[in-house]
């Protein structure tokens, strides 16, 4: 039977609203007599925190309270995946921005005046800014622990092996810079008790139950007294999966009793929200003559920062998708996350795969100019198929489109070729033109753990169906696709599901917002609850037609016998049927995909059941006078299983590639130097190439209706295939990121001096 | 962040403005006059600047005006980048200057954001700075004393420095109308294509005499380079009498950086600006050639 709504460019639920500036989000929430919070941050990198001197800053007029460690009620300690991380600094500070006293106000500049009242007595201790100093045996250590967080190893054959029986090996150092995610919606929420006392936060969030779960301890109150509401959120990236205003809202209004509300200026975000992490990768890769990759070996640095958040995902995901997708029977890779003084760095849009992506890429085409073979030909020849083995040990059975991806974009590449060489540089134009290609792999879900999405729906007497996920849709569409297979499994319109989202009392825990999992695993949870709805209406229906229940099918709402048409039952009939007063239907579904542990020594196991498979070609001008790279034409073939909404997928696509042209051309975060968008650059709609997206749609068996993820995939591609495409241009490899007009200009001229 | 607290006047003729800006001055009050307010607005919730009061002179219709007089046009100060970028009297008599405007930020700062603001402002990165330097534009000023008239290079003591007084007014840009055979380009380097900052921006007008194969005058100059705007004359004077040639275009472009470096000195941005202005003096210099 053919989908009706799945594949469907459905509009975006509330999408008007949106356009026209109605969607209301977190700072727009207006409540009444709300105390205004500002924080007192840390002015040095690492620090003992002797005394916080308040008396001064509560003595102003309109000061409601000023708070610090000693007043946290409950545990002064979060992190999502290691707990490093204080909510005001007890003992020590470990970056230029760390929390250190909290102030609720009457007035924004009340709240100004006191934070200038406030008076820390912090003794600067010796700060390390660079992981290569931070792992020196003789290192003052930031955390007690010490300064390495995390190792993560793969290995997988005999490497040594390997590279002796390649032919030809490559080895090169990339590095990457630390990077801000740059949503439009900075941080923000507002926070009250309600009539029973229970705190309510109403705040911009990628995930309101793990905001619920770190906030309970903090607070030390029973789960059911706090709850957390995701307002509409204006993107996240990455950014907006640690909590941020959560604790000082929930602390102040559940200290206060009184309503409060917390914005961050764009300032404010930058100095103390999550980066990118900057990784240091060495990377070797051996193949054999005739083009069939060997080996590969990896050393792997990531800067986590002053707190751990997510760097241990970050080395660990870098590890396992390092060969890219490409079959290398050899390969041995360690990774670390390293403490240092600088900015914090958590998720941000692909986990280190972007950044790993640089180097498996960039190493890719090396070894294809040195074998002589074009960088499609050669990654054919050891892409992924079914039957492939990972470095992981993970034998791939289904939904492997990396192939197609690659045979996708291949007339592209040959189109864009033939027009450079159809258009030679003029004199005194500068310009020179290159075509790149890259391609990647990206494991859906979390990695090597458990991370289940759970859905209920109900359908009452009147045939309203109500959908309840715990997924927060931020921007990326969530809710749509979600509704989506909702009423594709249920054979309903698509404007007939209500939808309750992401609000920790009325819904059950969907997990993140993060690793492109929401349409792959709450999509399945979704499909399964409304199976369970679905098989019970045909039940019922059945009875009522008085036929088998496999007679029965439901098409935009009419329930019908197969073969018998005419014999049409509406939907709410059929619900209604036996149903008494206050009776619903109540459907269920949790969906947890298969996933190992992997082994601490080898990192051997199962770490994603699903993968989404990406390539890329971009055709680039860059001015040899100035250095400026220019991204003409971008064509990005995506593997997403099932396209549940292609006009959602296509838009992941062209923000991927937006995203990429930033990290790869412009962006670059200075720890204490980086203030806001006046010199952190990022693309503008004037930076944006012509772009072609191509959706193949190879199904995952465990998918809904096949589908799998695509918003990290979207970016991975982009810088890579940019680099290989200046190399193109200029004869020159570009090591590191941004490929700015210095860095460009200082290559070309190296090439002309010799 | 909150914004200083200041008084805001505004007021609806130039004379009450001066006025303003005299009390203000003879009181020992900082005051601050707001245009379109693309470079006052930030500054202030920067708090780089706390003025005691603002005097917003938006209001004051004769200062938008651009009127064509005899041999010379006179744009008003409040003449918004949009408009410079689209009147026609403009792209006619100063395309250079239109097409500097059209680079300026994003099209939300050339509605709002003004030539006299970009020239007071005094940015070293402004780019309609070169294009006024090579128009060989005057400035009126307006005091309580009077008017005074100066050429634009008269007018910058440094980054953000100018000689305009305290209860001095920009009230007009005059700019003689230019040969007809001259050809001028105007070219921006900046990190991206729009919101961005010029990294570099230059601005040329030159007459190539194809018969005598002689370039017969040339003005060149290059903004964000220097600590003033200034003509790069060293470049101009390899130009000028000679022919179009490799040789003499590459000897330009060394004159020009070499004026460049010995006006600011070396800095951490010369390794890379020194050889970017002179391979950008040749590209300007051979587009407009090109034009004709």
């Amino acid at each position: 039977m053919k989908n009706r709504v799945v594949g469907e460019r459905v509009a975006r639920i509330g999408i008007r609203d949106k356009v026209t500036g109605h969607a209301r989000y977190a700072a727009d929430l207006e409540i009444k007599n709300a105390l205004v919070l500002k924080v007192f941050r840390s002015p040095v990198a690492h620090g003992r925190v002797k005394k916080v001197m308040t008396e001064k800053a509560a003595a102003l007029e309109g000061v409601a309270g000023v708070f610090t460690a000693a007043d946290i009620p409950g545990e002064n300690l979060y992190g999502i995946i290691n707990r490093d991380q204080t909510v005001l600094a007890s003992e020590k500070v470990r970056f230029v921005g760390d929390p250190v006293a909290l102030v609720a106000a009457e007035t924004e500049e009340i709240a100004e005046a006191a934070l200038k009242a406030i008076e820390a007595e912090i003794t600067p201790l010796p700060a390390l800014f660079d992981p290569a100093d931070a792992m020196a045996p003789d290192a003052p250590a930031i955390h007690e622990k010490g300064n390495i967080l995390f190792t993560r190893k793969v290995a997988r054959g005999d490497i040594e092996k390997g590279f002796a029986d390649s032919d030809l090996i490559i080895e090169e150092t990339y590095e990457t810079r630390m990077l801000e995610h740059a949503y439009l919606e900075p941080e923000a929420g507002v926070a009250y008790r309600d009539e029973t006392g229970c705190v309510v936060l109403l705040v911009t969030t990628q995930n309101p139950h793990a905001d619920h779960a770190q906030l309970v301890p903090i607070l030390n109150v029973a789960p059911d007294r706090l709850r957390v509401i995701q307002t509409e959120t204006g993107g996240g990236f990455g950014g907006k999966l640690d909590i941020s205003v959560q604790p000082f809202l929930a602390l102040a209004a559940y200290l206060l009793k009184r309503p409060v509300r917390m914005v961050y200026s764009r300032e404010e975000s930058f100095m103390a929200s999550a980066k990118r992490h900057p990784l240091k990768i060495r990377m070797k890769t051996g193949a054999s003559r005739e083009g069939k990759l060997l080996a590969m070996e990896s050393e792997i640095t990531a800067d986590t920062g002053a707190y751990g958040s997510y760097g241990i995902a970050v080395a660990t995901r870098s590890a396992v998708h390092a060969t890219g997708p490409y079959n290398v029977p050899n390969v041995s890779v360690i990774s670390r996350a390293v403490y240092t003084n600088n900015n914090w760095c958590g998720a941000m849009r692909g986990f280190g795969v972007p950044q790993i992506a640089i180097a498996h890429e960039s190493q890719m085409d090396k070894l294809a100019q040195r074998l002589g073979l074009d960088p499609i030909t050669f990654r054919l020849k050891n892409a992924f198929e079914n039957g492939s083995v990972t470095p992981t040990g993970q034998r791939l059975e289904a939904s492997v489109g990396i192939r197609e991806t690659l045979k996708k974009i291949r007339p592209y590449y040959q189109t864009f070729r033939k027009e450079i060489e159809a258009n030679p540089s003029r004199r005194y134009d500068g310009v020179r033109h290159g075509v790149g290609v890259a391609s990647m792999w990206y494991g859906i879900g979390n990695t090597g753990h458990p991370n289940p999405s759970s859905a209920q729906m109900e359908v009452d007497r009147d045939g309203v169906v109500t959908l309840y996920t715990g997924a927060a849709d931020i921007g990326q569409g969530s809710d749509t696709v979600l509704v989506q297979i909702a009423a594709e499994t249920l054979g309903l319109p698509y404007e007939r599901i209500r939808l309750v989202r992401a609000d920790t009392t009325l819904t059950t825990d969907a997990g993140a917002t993060s690793a492109s999992r929401q349409t792959y695993i709450s999509g399945r949870a979704v499909q399964e609850a409304a199976l369970e709805i679905k098989r019970i209406l045909t039940e019922k229906a059945a009875g009522l037609l008085k036929v088998p229940a496999n007679m029965v099918a439901c098409e935009d709402g009419v329930f019908f016998p197969q073969f018998r048409e005419f014999q049409k039952i509406p939907f709410e009939e059929v619900a209604r049927a036996g149903l008494k007063k206050g009776e619903k239907i109540r459907g269920e579904g949790v969906f947890n995909p298969e996933t190992t542990s992997l082994d601490p020594e080898t990192g051997q196991g199962t770490p994603y059941s699903t993968y989404a498979y990406a390539s890329q070609v971009s055709l680039v001008a860059v001015d040899e006078v100035t250095g400026q790279v220019t991204v003409k034409r971008t064509v990005s073939a995506h593997d997403v299983g099932k396209a549940v909404n292609p006009a959602n997928v296509e838009g992941q696509i062209f923000s991927g590639v937006a995203m990429g042209i930033g990290m790869g051309l412009f962006e670059q975060f200075y720890p204490n130097k980086t203030k806001s968008f006046d010199t952190y650059l990022i693309p503008t709609a004037m930076d944006m190439p012509e772009i072609t997206p191509i959706i193949i749609e190879v199904p995952e068996p465990t998918g809904p209706f096949g589908a799998k993820g695509v918003g990290e995939p979207a970016l991975i591609p982009t810088a890579p295939a940019i680099l290989n495409a200046v190399h193109d241009a200029t004869g020159r490899w570009v090591h590191q990121i941004p490929a700015d007009l210095e860095t460009i200009r200082e290559l070309i001229s190296e090439q002309e001096g010799g | 962040m909150s914004i200083p607290h200041f008084r805001y006047i505004a007021p609806q003729t130039l004379e009450e403005a001066i006025g303003l800006l005299r009390m203000a001055k003879e009181s020992g009050k900082r005051a601050r006059v707001l245009a379109g307010g693309t470079d006052l607005m930030v500054q202030l919730r920067a708090h780089e600047i706390t003025p005691d009061v603002v005097i917003d002179i938006s209001g004051i219709k004769r200062l938008s005006r651009v009127d064509r007089m005899g041999n010379e046009i006179q744009i008003g100060p409040l003449v918004t980048h949009a408009s410079l970028a689209t009147l026609d009297l403009i792209r006619e008599y100063a395309g250079v200057l239109s097409e500097a405007a059209r680079t300026v930020g994003s099209p939300q700062i050339r509605n709002l954001g003004t030539l006299g603001g970009n020239i007071v402002n005094a940015s070293p990165a402004a780019d309609t700075i070169p294009a006024l330097v090579i128009l060989d534009a005057r400035l009126a000023l307006r005091g309580p004393e009077g008017e005074r008239i100066l050429p634009i290079t008269d007018f910058f003591k440094g980054p953000y420095q100018t000689v305009i007084e305290k209860d001095e007014l920009l009230t007009g840009v005059i700019i003689p109308l230019p040969s007809l055979n001259g050809r001028a380009v105007f070219l921006k380097l900046a990190r991206r294509k729009a919101v961005a900052i010029a990294r570099m921006n230059l601005a040329c007008m030159l007459y190539y005499d194809r018969q005598k194969e002689i370039f017969e005058w040339v003005r060149l100059c290059v903004g964000s380079s220097t600590p003033k705007p200034v003509r790069m004359t060293q470049a101009e004077k390899v130009l000028v009498g000679n022919a179009y040639t490799d040789d003499v275009l590459q000897e330009a472009g060394r004159a020009a950086a070499e004026q460049m470096v010995a006006l600011s000195g070396f800095r951490s941005s010369t390794a890379y600006k020194k050889p970017v202005v002179g391979d950008l003096v040749i590209r300007a210099v051979h587009l407009a050639v090109e034009k004709g």
